[in-house]
């Protein structure tokens, strides 16, 4: 009889385990959320910024469009080479490398590139190998 | 005072008191437990959204320069269901405002499209502004 006595500490220690695994899963799903919702932020930044690199591109193109027709000034950092004409934009980390050919009847696009620059984590300390 | 047992009913019932607390701190832990997940939940489901604006909003943009939104209205917004496709105002999910405005320049026009993300119920998600320039004549 004493072998089949109901013992409270073993309900205890079971229930105290799932207890642990729950909180665990939950802490590991809020993490995740939480991750999901930062990496679409940091999207919406990039398409921010990316989009601002493209303002800025067809300003450019206004404004040599204007040159070109007699009626303003080259935009500053553009080069003149031969019949193309060239810039590169940058906006944050993204540059816009646009380039036109020009015709007789107005000019073409010939280049309309846009490159992300890469940024190197510096917060994170990593090992360095010692150099011999 | 005993029973025929020989046993007091205060100690018969003795293990109420710690078995109640014990089910009272599992209520309680699962009412917690209940809410973080709820939060997890929520917090998926904006980003679900917020990604999803994005892309709608970036889609559009691009759409927008190739000239394909260029007579959109500005008070009938276009309607997306969760799966991005165009849907009707039922069922939509996302709906988007384009608002235009032409600025003349030297040479051209500079037309500006401001294109704003909203849930069916107006809440903003996220915005992008598009521009795009267009020589004289065209």
């Amino acid at each position: 009889m004493e072998a089949k006595r109901f013992r409270m500490g073993s309900i205890t220690v079971l229930f105290a385990v799932i207890a642990l695994c729950v909180s665990i899963f939950g802490a590991l799903t809020v993490a995740a959320a939480v991750s999901d919702l930062r990496e679409a932020q940091r999207y919406g930044q990039y398409v921010s910024q990316l989009n601002q690199c493209q303002n800025a591109g067809q300003q450019w193109l206004a404004q040599v469009d204007a040159w070109l027709k007699g009626k303003g000034e080259l935009p500053q950092g553009t080069v003149l080479e031969n019949d193309r004409i060239s810039a590169q934009l940058q906006q944050n980390d993204i540059t816009l490398s646009v380039c036109l050919q020009l015709e007789e009847e107005g000019y073409s696009i010939i280049r309309w590139n846009c490159t992300a620059q890469w940024q190197p984590e510096t917060g994170l300390n990593l090992w360095q190998p010692e150099t011999p | 005072m005993q029973n025929e047992y020989g046993i007091a009913p205060s100690r018969r019932l003795g293990f109420m008191g710690p078995l109640l607390l014990f089910v009272l701190l599992f209520v309680a832990g699962c009412g917690v437990m209940a809410c973080v997940f709820l939060r997890a939940a929520a917090v998926s489901t904006r980003a679900e959204s917020y990604n999803a604006a994005v892309s709608l909003c970036r889609s559009e943009a691009e759409c927008w320069r190739a000239g394909q939104l260029r007579g959109q209205s500005e008070t009938e917004p276009l309607y997306f269901d969760r799966e991005l496709a165009p849907a009707d105002a039922d069922n939509a999910a996302y709906c988007l405002w384009i608002a235009q405005s032409v600025e003349p320049t030297a040479a051209g026009q500079l037309q500006t499209a401001v294109i704003t993300a909203c849930t069916p119920a107006g809440e903003e998600i996220y915005r992008i502004e598009a521009q795009a320039y267009g020589p004289q004549g065209e």
